[in-house]
This record gives structure tokens, C-alpha cells and sequence, in this order.
């Protein structure tokens, strides 16, 4: 959406003439020598024009005009303008470097100031980032680093030393023989307005002892890896707070990097000066052994090939006849989980022994609810069965239309749940007989959540509804455009859900009007779940995500491997969930960290019931397992 | 007479009252902070009242007229793609059929509009910018730079945004002496109309009967502390007297920055 508006203004308000406002036109020919063919580039202080230099007559020698319009009325700006200027042109007479492009001329015209350099054919990497829009590969980057080291090298070992101070993408050029180069040493992006009140600075690449007026060379290490550290995450520090490299851990956003680069840059980032390299080429000489001769990636031996060890083991498991992907539910001791092969079990919690089973006439995918001395759950059968929790027999059953997938939900006395006839049914949670109804677009497999005098629930018809418990009336719809398994969940004053569409949605549940939606890349049918402002959710893209509730900012995400439609279960410092990796990952709340994972031998649609310190869990394997939380 | 219980609670007073003062202060000739205020009130069938308000605090930077208007531009921008993308449509909604774009995004894409316009008009000129919208029991903030957005009730003064600048960055690392801090304190490493693209903080809360917003631009917070703020609004009569009392606060403190404030609460203490 922004894009879009974005462009169209764009359209509107820029004069249809390519000539940039103030810039010399084609042809101008400045000192009698140099004939301006066009602009190249527009900075804050003036254009970078190509040019011809007419000396040369019997060749085309083509060298690029930088210019600095000192027209501004401010006398101190204009004087620091021209001093910076100056610098930079007796900064270049006195380099001599592959990498930093030759100065021929220096001089002024009227109110502008002139440099002639050498014209470099190439990209910024800033234009090159803008094109890719994804990481880096990261040979290239180290390459491109040892590169830029040899040119700090140089800068600094000169006397007294050269400080670049403004490393970044826009300052550096790739040629198109694969060579980088340094360019504009103008520095002076100070932006000083001369006035008390709010001024605005640099940011991003910069140490932070630069704001502080210190510049030294372990600065330009520390904006040279904050540079790596954009190219090969694509996370552009300028919209980031400064000095947070370390909460983007590179590997975060781009795995293929070795975690000993993701050291190297580290240290190179420490906030503190001394805990940086001490110089260009020992972070040169740091850089040339973070990726081994040949092909990066080692493979350890006996990590692969084999089963991976187990990081803990099953405090029992429980083997029932078809797979498992119904959740358990925990009571009094007992667990309840129901299986593809009809049964609904009814397990000691303690041990997985057996205590009864209930048949159906289909399989059982939808999550037990206790109630009482009853325990609730829909079949594939079409048909409710409210079951005593005691003896295991049938107390009542209700059938609806088409397949339950739907998990019942009992509040106030009544069991509200849905049905892939595309309805909501309110049932009298003793006598099973119905109250009311209400009728989406499509099958109801969504678990719906009762709040209040209202009920929400999704519908694979694309909606979110709030239905009002009393009358089953329709409060609100809101369309996600796909289909809505996934079962809303209620936290910080906000209603979270996910949809086919591939987004979580936070919507305010008084109005249904989304507050936020968090993007993934994959179907999102996990349920969320919200402690401590954060929700978390698995996708079909493979990840867990932990987002944050007030913003939908991403906190971290967690690469399962393969698509999760298990739903996240939470201790008070842990994320359990299920992947179609076949496992149960444990991960950390506070950073996204896997604490321990659990390898069945099936995909785990299953999501994972935390009780007591124990987590269970179903697998496609037909097993259920009592893990140790 | 008291009125019979019943009555009482079936009555729908609209309790939003607003406040809002600027002042260019003792020091600055002009004054470049831009602000804005707007709510009304929808009642309909038997549903409680429905607030709307949209309160925007512009603290304009750059020399030569540039600050000022390039917070006018900001808050103009930023206010009128709010009002187009949210509440025109819900004023011409019909039924409950819903295709409401997520708030969050409506409020980056307002903000980004305004960024677009400002840094291409004013290109040395950047702004603050702070938005609240209330929308029925929740407020929604887009922020950027340091102006703030503040949530009280009683003794209490909760800030609900982060300051985009040097020395609250250095602060929050605990790494700068605070004689240093006073000489970064103006330094934005985030404003709107600078930087190739803006990303404005956005979080969203519940409003609770007798709690208020006050947005404000460091003028206000800078020679005012918090908790002086809130003896101050909890003193006043009215949210327009606790703006007004809150300017000449400032203005005692030396007034060397423009100020502004607005106030928005959902019911006011009666004052004795």
C-alpha cells in the first residue's frame, strides 16, 4: 500500500524536466577544460557530474566533476562547507591507493567549488543493496571486507593517520572488474543548524565514540563491520536504534553464515573501542580465516547420516493404533487425547497406563475439553460426545452435519463448538441439547474462544467472527481473504489469530478492527498464544515466531525446518511446539534459542500440552509422549 | 435529586474532554512545532458510545522557516491519510461486512507519505512527529523523534514512547556520563523528512475510564519532569486549564523551546 501511494505522489510532484533543480546543464564547460555531459549523482551539498576533459582531444577521457554549492547564507556552515572541501581535496593529492580514486583539479567558480577525479565505472554497494533486496552471498562480503581493510590499512598507517569516518554502502563503489573502491571523502555530514533546539545527526553505521567527537581508526573497523553486518543481513541499521547490532544477530537473518564470521563482526562491533580489533589488518588477517579453503559450511563428523542423539528422553510413552494429531488435555491426574483410529483415550498421566478408551465412528482430531465429570470432544464421525470421565461411557452426543475437526469449549454451562457444516452449535453442556446456532461460509475448524458475552472463531470461509453468546448473533465479521483454522486467543486488550492468508492478525475484539497483522511466508493455522506481551505462532513457512503484542514487530523467529501447524504451548520460560519435522522443539522465550528438541518418527501436527512440568504431545508416529518440560 | 440507578447507567454522556496549548517560548522567535486535535463522538442503537480522536504533536528542525514548515507539512499529511483511510470509511460503512486495512499500517503508510513529501520539499528540514488515535476504547500511536506521548491516571504517568535520540540511546547503554548527555541531547538519529526511509515506532493500548494521553514536544519534558506534569493536570480544573498550566510551567522554567501539549481524557477527575 505504501509503495503505491508513495509512487504516485512521486509522479505528481516531480517537474517532468530529468534536470535536477540547480544542477549544471549538459554542455556547460567549467575552467574552459571540462565539458559537463550529465549528472552522475545528487548530494546534499551538490551534484557529482560525468564529464569530458577537452585537453584529452584525440581520446574520450572521461573524469567525474564533484561539485559544492556554498551558497548557503549561513557564514559558519559556509566556511565549514569549504574547510571540509578543501580537506578533501588535499586528503586525495596525498593518496595514492588502487582503491581510492586519483584527483586531478581543484578550483572554484563563482559560488561553487569543484574536485576532478578520476570517473570510476561501477555501483554503490548501497545501490547494489537497493537492487538485491536480500542478503549477500558470504565469500563476497569477506572478500569485499579484506578489500576495504587494505584501503583502511593504507589510511591509517599515514601520518599522522587518515581517519575515513564514513564507511558505509553509499561510499563504496564495486567496479566492474570485481575491485572495490573508496569514494567520497567529504565526510562533513554533520548537519548543523547553529541553533539551540533539535538538531538531526548521522546514524547507523557510525561508533559510538564518534558522536562523542573521537575519531580513530577502530571506528572505521566498527563502520566497515556494521557495512558487513547490512550486506549480509539486508537490515539497514539506519532504521534501527544505534549500537544494536548485537540484538540482530547475523545468523538470525541469514544462516548460511559461519558462526566464527558471526564472531568476528561481533568484536568488531563492541561497543567499547578497546575490545575491537586493533587495527585494519589484524581485522583483515580475522576475516581471511572465517571461511575455510574450499567450501564454507564443515560437516562434523557423525552429526548426520545417523539418528541425531536425543536431547532428552520420554518420561513414557503411549502407542495407540493410527497417528495422533489430536492435542492432550490434562485433569486430575488423567490425560485425554484422541487418535485417528477413533479412539478417544483416556491415559494415568503419570505413567501413559491405560485407563479406558471411548470408540467412535471416526477419527478423532479435535481437542478434549473436561468439564466436571464430563470430558467433550467432536469426531470425524459428525457427532459431539460428551463422555463420563469416570467409568468412560457416553453421557450424551449430539450430531451435526459434517465432520467435527472443531474442539469444543465449555463456559457458563454451555459447550459451544464447530462443525465443517460451516456452524457454530451453543449446546446445554449436561443434556446435550442445542441453544442456538450460527452459520458461516464454510467448514468451522477453528476452536472457538469465549469471553465475556462474546464468542470468537474463525471460519475457512476467510472470516474472524464475534458471535454474542447469549443469541448467537453476529457482533462483527472480519475477512482475511483464506481460510481461518487457526483458534483466536485473547491477550494485552487484543484478539490474536492466524490465517491461510499467511498473516497473524491482532484485532481489537470490541470492534474486530485489526490493530496489526504480522506477515510469515507460509499458511498460518497454529493457534497463537500470548504471555508477557509477546504472542508466538508457527507457520507452514517453518517457523516459530515471537511477535511483539502491541507493535506486531517480530521479536526473533525459530527455523523449525519444516512447516509447523502445530500450535505453540508456553511454560514460564519455554516454547513447546510441534514441527513436520517430526519434533518437539523447546525454545527459548527471552531470545528464540533452542533449548532441547525431541525427534519422533512422524510430522507433529500435534500441539504439545504443557501440565506440571511435563509436556505432551501426539505424533503421526501413533504415539503420545510425556516429555520432561 | 440523585437519579434512580437504572437510569443512570443507561445514560450515554460522552466523557472525552481535550485539551491543547502552544507557545514559541521565551527564546525562539518562531514558533516550529505543529500540533492537532480532532474527535467526535458516535452513538448508535444500543451500543455505548463510540469515541474518535486524532492528536498529533509536529516538533519541526532546519533553519530558515524549513522546521516550521516542515512540521505543519508532516501533521497535515500524516492526519489527513488517517482520516481518509479510517475514519471516512467508517463513517461510510455499511452492515458489518468488513475489509478494514490493519491500523498499524495505515499508520506506517501515513507516516511514510509524510516523509516522502517533507524530505523532498524541505530536504535539510526534518521533524518530530507523535499521533495518537483513539478509536472506541484503544488508542493507537505512530511515533518518530522525541516528541512524546504519555498515559495518566491519578499519580501515575506512563510513557508510551521511546525518545529517537543520542542521549536516550547512550542512556539506554548505560555507557554516557550525564555531562555528556546534555550536548546530545538534540541529536535524532530518527526523524521524519530524513534518511532514505522512515519506520515510526507503532504499539497500540486500552484506554480505561478515567485515564488521559498527553502528547507533548521536549519542550514541555525537557525543563518539566514527570512527576511535576502530573501534579500539574491533576491540580486543573480542565484539560484545556491543565495545558495552559503545563505552557506556563515551561515558560517559568525558561522557555528556551517552543512548546506544545495536548491532553485527551476519557472522563476527568472532578476537582474540589
Amino acid at each position: 500500500m505504501s509503495n503505491l501511494d508513495t509512487r504516485r505522489i512521486t509522479t505528481e510532484e516531480r517537474p517532468a524536466a530529468l534536470q535536477p533543480e540547480g544542477t549544471l546543464p549538459s554542455n556547460t564547460v567549467l575552467q574552459e577544460r571540462y565539458q559537463v555531459l550529465n549528472v552522475h549523482g545528487v548530494g546534499g551539498m551538490g551534484a557529482v557530474y560525468r564529464a569530458r576533459d577537452l585537453r584529452f582531444s584525440g581520446v574520450n577521457k572521461i573524469v567525474a566533476v564533484k561539485e559544492m554549492n556554498n551558497s548557503t547564507p549561513d557564514p559558519r556552515l559556509r566556511r565549514i562547507s569549504i574547510q571540509n572541501f578543501e580537506r578533501e581535496a588535499n586528503i586525495l593529492a596525498s593518496m595514492s591507493h588502487p582503491a581510492i580514486p586519483k584527483i586531478f583539479d581543484y578550483f572554484s567558480e563563482g559560488q561553487r567549488s569543484y574536485l576532478i577525479l578520476e570517473f570510476i565505472e561501477g555501483k554503490t554497494l548501497e545501490d547494489m543493496l537497493e537492487e538485491e533486496r536480500r542478503p549477500f552471498d558470504t565469500e563476497q562480503i569477506v572478500d569485499w571486507g579484506i578489500q576495504i581493510c587494505d584501503v583502511l590499512a593504507y589510511l591509517h598507517s599515514n601520518e599522522p593517520p587518515v581517519i575515513f569516518r564514513d564507511v558505509k554502502p553509499g561510499n563504496l563503489m564495486l567496479r566492474y572488474d570485481g575491485r572495490i573502491m573508496v569514494i567520497d571523502f567529504g565526510i562533513a555530514k554533520v548537519f548543523e543548524h547553529g541553533q539551540r533546539g533539535t538538531m538531526i545527526g548521522t546514524e547507523g553505521y557510525s561508533p559510538p565514540e564518534q558522536y562523542r567527537g573521537v575519531a580513530e581508526p577502530r571506528g572505521d573497523i566498527y563502520a566497515l563491520a556494521a557495512t558487513m553486518h547490512h550486506l549480509l543481513t539486508n537490515r539497514d541499521p539506519r532504521l534501527e536504534p544505534p549500537f544494536t547490532f548485537h540484538e540482530r544477530p547475523i545468523r538470525l537473518f541469514n544462516p548460511a553464515v559461519p558462526e566464527v564470521l558471526d564472531t568476528i563482526l561481533s568484536k568488531a562491533l563492541s561497543y567499547d573501542v578497546q575490545e575491537r580489533y586493533a587495527s585494519a589488518p589484524d581485522f583483515a588477517v580475522a576475516l581471511s580465516n572465517a571461511l575455510p579453503r574450499g567450501r564454507r559450511g564443515v560437516t562434523r563428523p557423525g552429526t548426520a547420516a545417523f539418528a541425531p542423539p536425543q536431547d532428552v528422553a520420554p518420561v513414557w510413552k503411549f502407542r495407540c493404533e493410527d497417528e495422533v494429531r489430536s492435542s492432550p488435555r490434562v485433569a486430575d491426574g488423567v490425560l485425554y487425547v484422541g487418535s485417528y483410529d477413533n479412539n478417544l483415550y483416556a491415559l494415568n498421566a503419570e505413567d501413559g497406563s491405560f485407563v479406558w478408551k471411548f470408540p467412535t465412528e471416526g477419527g478423532v482430531v479435535s481437542t478434549p475439553c473436561v468439564h466436571q465429570d464430563t470430558v467433550l470432544v467432536g469426531s470425524e464421525d459428525t457427532k459431539l460426545y460428551a463422555i463420563s470421565r469416570r467409568l468412560g461411557d457416553q453421557m450424551w452426543s449430539f450430531a451435526t452435519g459434517e465432520r467435527i475437526r472443531s474442539s469444543p469449549q465449555v463456559e457458563y454451562g454451555h459447550c459451544f463448538c464447530g462443525s465443517d457444516d460451516g456452524r457454530l452449535y451453543a449446546l446445554n453442556a449436561l443434556s446435550g441439547r442445542m441453544v442456538w446456532t450460527f452459520e458461516s461460509g464454510g467448514p468451522i475448524r477453528s476452536t472457538p474462544l469465549v469471553s465475556g458475552d462474546m464468542i470468537f472463531l474463525g471460519s475457512d470461509d476467510g472470516y474472524i467472527y464475534a458471535v454474542d453468546m447469549g443469541t448467537g448473533a453476529l457482533k462483527w465479521k472480519q475477512n482475511t481473504h483464506r481460510r481461518v483454522t487457526s483458534s483466536p486467543t485473547l491477550g494485552e486488550d487484543l484478539l490474536f489469530v492466524g490465517s491461510a492468508d499467511g498473516h497473524l492478525y491482532a484485532l481489537n475484539p470490541g470492534s474486530g478492527w485489526p490493530v496489526w497483522r504480522f506477515r510469515t511466508r507460509g499458511y498460518v493455522f497454529s493457534s497463537p498464544a500470548v504471555a508477557d506481551g509477546t504472542v508466538y505462532v508457527g507457520s507452514a513457512d517453518g517457523h516459530l515466531y515471537a511477535v511483539e503484542a502491541s507493535s506486531g514487530r517480530q521479536r526473533w523467529k525459530y527455523d523449525t525446518g519444516a512447516p509447523v501447524t502445530s500450535s505453540p504451548s508456553l511454560s514460564h520460560d519455554i516454547v513447546y511446539i510441534g514441527s513436520n519435522d517430526g519434533s518437539i522443539h523447546a525454545v527459548e522465550m527471552k531470545n528464540g534459542q533452542r533449548a532441547w528438541s525431541y525427534t519422533t518418527q512422524g510430522p507433529v501436527p500435534s500441539s504439545p500440552f504443557f501440565f506440571e512440568g511435563t509436556v505432551y504431545v501426539g505424533s503421526t508416529d501413533h504415539y503420545v509422549y510425556a516429555l520432561p518440560g | 435529586m440523585p437519579y434512580p440507578a437504572d437510569m443512570d447507567a443507561r445514560q450515554d454522556s460522552y466523557p472525552w474532554q481535550v485539551g491543547l496549548a502552544s507557545h514559541p517560548g521565551r527564546v525562539r522567535e518562531r514558533n516550529e512545532d505543529a500540533s492537532l486535535a480532532l474527535h467526535f463522538v458516535s452513538v448508535q442503537q444500543d451500543e455505548p458510545p463510540f469515541p474518535l480522536g486524532l492528536f498529533v504533536v509536529a516538533d519541526g528542525m532546519g533553519g530558515h522557516l524549513q522546521g516550521q514548515r516542515a512540521s505543519a507539512l508532516a501533521c497535515q499529511l500524516a492526519a489527513g491519510y488517517v482520516l481518509q483511510h479510517i475514519l471516512m470509511p467508517l463513517l461510510s460503512e455499511e452492515g458489518e461486512e468488513s475489509e478494514r486495512a490493519p491500523i498499524n499500517e495505515v499508520l506506517e503508510s501515513a507516516v511514510s507519505v509524510a516523509h516522502e513529501v517533507v524530505a523532498r520539499r524541505l530536504p535539510d528540514a526534518g521533524t518530530t512527529l507523535t499521533m495518537a488515535l483513539v478509536l472506541g476504547s484503544g488508542v493507537y500511536i505512530a511515533h518518530v523523534g522525541d516528541s512524546r506521548a504519555y498515559l495518566g491516571k491519578g499519580g501515575r504517568l506512563e510513557r508510551l514512547t521511546q525518545d529517537h535520540s543520542m542521549a536516550a540511546r547512550l542512556q539506554e547503554m548505560g555507557q554516557a556520563a550525564p555531562e555528556k548527555l546534555d550536548s546530545q541531547r538534540n541529536i535524532l538519529y530518527r526523524a521524519l523528512g530524513q534518511g532514505p526511509r522512515i519506520e515510526p515506532d507503532i504499539a497500540y493500548r486500552g484506554l480505561e475510564e478515567g485515564e488521559y494521553l498527553l502528547l507533548c514536544c521536549d519542550g514541555l519534558w525537557g525543563p518539566v519532569p514527570d512527576e511535576e506534569m502530573t501534579a500539574i493536570v491533576n491540580a486543573a480544573a480542565t484539560p484545556n486549564a491543565a495545558c495552559q498550566a503545563l505552557v506556563a510551567r515551561a515558560l517559568e522554567a525558561g522557555g528556551e523551546d517552543n512548546i506544545s501539549v495536548i491532553i485527551a481524557a476519557r472522563g476527568w477527575p472532578r476537582c474540589e
